[in-house]
C-alpha cells in the first residue's frame, strides 16, 4: 500500500472518529431539547484541534513504520486525488446549496453551522472513500 | 460513482523485467520515478501510465515502446 493510500486510510478513520464522536454528543442533546440549541465553541473548535493532532500523530507513524516510502506521489496518486476532489467537490456544493436554504429558511445559528460543518465531514468522507476504490480498482 | 476505466492497453513488463536480470518492481519504480504501487497497478492492467512514463518505462529495457505496451488493433 503507497503512502498516500494509507494517509487517505488515516483520514477516513480520524474523520469517523472525531465527528462521528462530535455529531453523535452534540446533535443527539440539541434534537431532544426544547430549547433552541447552541453552538459551543469550544467543543466545535476543540473537535477540529483533536483532528489535526490525531492526523500529525497518524502521519508521523505511518511515515515511520517500514516500508519507507513516505510521501512518494507520482502521477497515479495525483489523478486518484483528482478524482477525489472532483466528487467532493460535488458533494461540497449540494450542502452549500442545503445550508443556503437553511439560512434563508431562517433556521438557528446552532443548524446552520452544523449543517456546514456536515457538509464539510461528508464531502471529506466522499473523497476520501472515492480515493481508496479508485486505489483498490484500478484508474 | 463511475468504474475505474477497463483499459485495452496491454504490456509486457513483468516480462521485460524478467529478462533484465529478473529486475524488481522497485527497481523499475526507482528508474522512472514512479511509486513501486503505481508499476504493479500497471501489470495487474489497473492503471494506464502517462505517455512520458511509458516511454520511460520502454528506455529502461531499451526496446521501442510497443515492445513494452500494446494497443489491440480492432
Amino acid at each position: 500500500m503507497s503512502f498516500r493510500e494509507k494517509s487517505t486510510w488515516v483520514l477516513l478513520a480520524v474523520t469517523i472518529i472525531v465527528y462521528g464522536w462530535y455529531f453523535a454528543t452534540t446533535l443527539g442533546g440539541a434534537l431532544g431539547s426544547g430549547t433552541p440549541p447552541v453552538v459551543d465553541n469550544v467543543r466545535l473548535f476543540g473537535a477540529v484541534v483533536v483532528m489535526v493532532i490525531l492526523s500529525v500523530v497518524a502521519h508521523i507513524v505511518i511515515a515511520i513504520l517500514p516500508p519507507k516510502e513516505a510521501d512518494a506521489a507520482d502521477e497515479r496518486d495525483r489523478l486518484i486525488e483528482l478524482r477525489g476532489d472532483q466528487r467532493g467537490g460535488s458533494v461540497m456544493t449540494v450542502a452549500l446549496f442545503s445550508t443556503l436554504g437553511l439560512a434563508l429558511a431562517g433556521a438557528s445559528v446552532f443548524w446552520i453551522a452544523h449543517a456546514a460543518l456536515a457538509g464539510l465531514v461528508v464531502s471529506e468522507l466522499v473523497k476520501a472513500v472515492t480515493k481508496l476504490i479508485d486505489y483498490r480498482r484500478g484508474v | 460513482m463511475s468504474m475505474g476505466k477497463p483499459t485495452r492497453i496491454t504490456n509486457r513488463l513483468r516480462e521485460l523485467r524478467f529478462h533484465s536480470q529478473e529486475m524488481t518492481q522497485a527497481e523499475l519504480a526507482a528508474k522512472v520515478g514512479v511509486t513501486r504501487q503505481t508499476i504493479i497497478a500497471i501489470e495487474q492492467g489497473k492503471y494506464s501510465p502517462s505517455l512520458e512514463v511509458a516511454f520511460q518505462i520502454a528506455r529502461v529495457f531499451g526496446v521501442p515502446l510497443e515492445e513494452a505496451f500494446q494497443y489491440p488493433k480492432d
